[in-house]
């Protein structure tokens, strides 16, 4: 059963992954939303992956995303800071009478105002980063204020509908 | 020793968060040594063909607007030879140009196979390489005007820094003036570039053409890069501000030309000579 869950999990981070790099990233929406989808691998993790595994399934992911982009080691950085923080987030956001064992971190279980507690503040602080270094300079702040907000919904709306479209809710 | 042993496993996880990150930096840094990581480009072997297979099906979709930005080409390169063969009949009679001169650009076509948009520095890739004959440094040129340089090459594929790429500065001029001034991009559009040190007694026309000038080696002088967009100019400055909107859609480039300066080292070696005394 817990061999058949990692396996599940590892081939819908390839999925995410691939999604990405074969067909999101040439999408903008009016120059400024771009959709980072493949941090859905980093926000469907289990809660029991501990946050080294989580960093080092973050930095690799991020390296691809990077890689293929021809961009320097920027995504892989944005990344592993999420991926760095989202166990300790959680653990602040816990909701009354806590987290179910073994239940995976989607909308099904645990709602949807809840997601958005979880998700909106780790994808926005992944853009953020993500864009002020690639922009690396001061002058350029208000365009990489709005490609961080605009893109921060874009890349959680794809995020929430993927759940809606190929998850069900209850222990897997 | 026991102690700090426990200390260093009790912050295993913040140590293991400083090491990626420092890597992570490190990359960003030092920029120049991550792009030499030959496994890391996007001109490698393994990346530069997955996202050629990628593009091999974008391209499918995108064959009606390639098939008319070709037959708009087309129709230019025809009025030029036109009025060339014009410019002959008028031509000094006895001025006979040597071989190499008239032979000095040539064109090798290739095809984009990866393109970012997203960055505030943007790149390229293309499906030719040092095999077909590529070099860093030639010029690249799209179907409407001026693309870029190129920049790294692998034995397949090559990278291109394009003009939208802050190392990317072009030698521009006014086509109805003359004058000229550097062309670079302001990070904003990937629709729009500035063009900058073009002197406040210039009376610049909002749709006057800007157009490469003979000062580069990289590319031949009259390719077309822009039109004047916006001018705006500051009642203390001495240059006009001078908004260009690019005549190359980046969004949609497919295929581009790479064009080699067979003259090219001889006017470096000249011009680094003179610098020398």
């Amino acid at each position: 059963m817990e061999t058949r869950n990692t396996l599940r999990h590892l081939l819908a981070s390839i999925a995410f992954i691939l999604l990405y790099v074969l067909l999101v990233r040439y999408i903008s929406l009016g120059d400024y939303a771009w959709c980072m989808v493949y941090l859905a691998v980093i926000l469907l993790l289990p809660l029991e992956v501990s946050v080294i595994p989580l960093m080092l399934i973050g930095f690799t992911s991020g390296l691809i995303a990077d890689i293929f982009g021809s961009t320097p080691g920027i995504h892989a950085a944005a990344t592993v800071l999420i991926a760095f923080s989202r166990n300790f987030w959680i653990g602040l956001i816990t909701p009354q009478g806590g987290y179910e064992q073994g239940s995976s971190l989607i909308i099904q279980n645990l709602g949807f105002i809840w997601y958005l507690t979880y998700g909106f503040p780790l994808i926005f602080i992944h853009h953020l980063l993500l864009f002020a270094l690639e922009a690396g300079n001061l002058s350029l702040i208000g365009s990489v204020l709005l490609s961080t907000v605009l893109s921060s919904f874009f890349t959680l709306g794809s995020i929430i509908l993927i759940q809606y479209l190929f998850y069900k809710g209850g222990r897997r | 020793m026991r102690r700090l042993f426990q200390f260093l496993y009790k912050y295993r996880a913040l140590f293991v968060f400083l090491l990626l990150e420092t890597v992570c930096g490190w990359l960003i840094i030092d920029h120049n040594s991550y792009q030499r990581i030959a496994f890391l480009k996007s001109s490698s072997q393994l990346v530069g063909g997955i996202t050629s297979f990628t593009d091999d099906v974008a391209y499918y979709f995108q064959l009606r607007q390639v098939n008319e930005q070709l037959a708009e080409e087309n129709a230019r390169l025809r009025d030029e030879v036109s009025r060339y063969q014009q410019s002959l009949l008028f031509s000094v009679a006895d001025y006979n140009p040597r071989p190499e001169r008239i032979d000095q650009y040539h064109y090798l076509q290739a095809k984009v196979v990866n393109n970012s948009l997203l960055g505030f520095q943007n790149y390229l890739t293309i499906n030719k390489g040092s095999l077909d004959g590529v070099t860093p440094g030639m010029g690249v040129l799209g179907p409407r005007g001026v693309v870029g340089k190129v920049r790294y090459v692998s034995r397949h594929y090559s990278t291109i820094t394009s003009l939208l790429h802050s190392d990317i500065q072009v030698s521009a001029r006014l086509r109805s003036t003359k004058n000229f001034g550097t062309l670079s991009w302001n990070q904003e559009s990937y629709r729009k570039a500035e063009l900058k040190f073009i002197p406040r007694h210039v009376i610049v026309s909002t749709q006057d053409t800007v157009e490469t000038t003979d000062f580069n080696a990289v590319f031949p002088p009259g390719l077309l890069i822009g039109t004047v967009d916006t001018v705006n100019t500051q009642p203390n400055s001495t240059f006009h501000e001078i908004s260009v909107a690019l005549a190359t859609d980046f969004n949609d480039l497919e295929f581009v030309y790479l064009i080699e300066n067979r003259l090219r080292e001889e006017k470096d070696s000249i011009e680094l000579s003179t610098d020398g005394n």
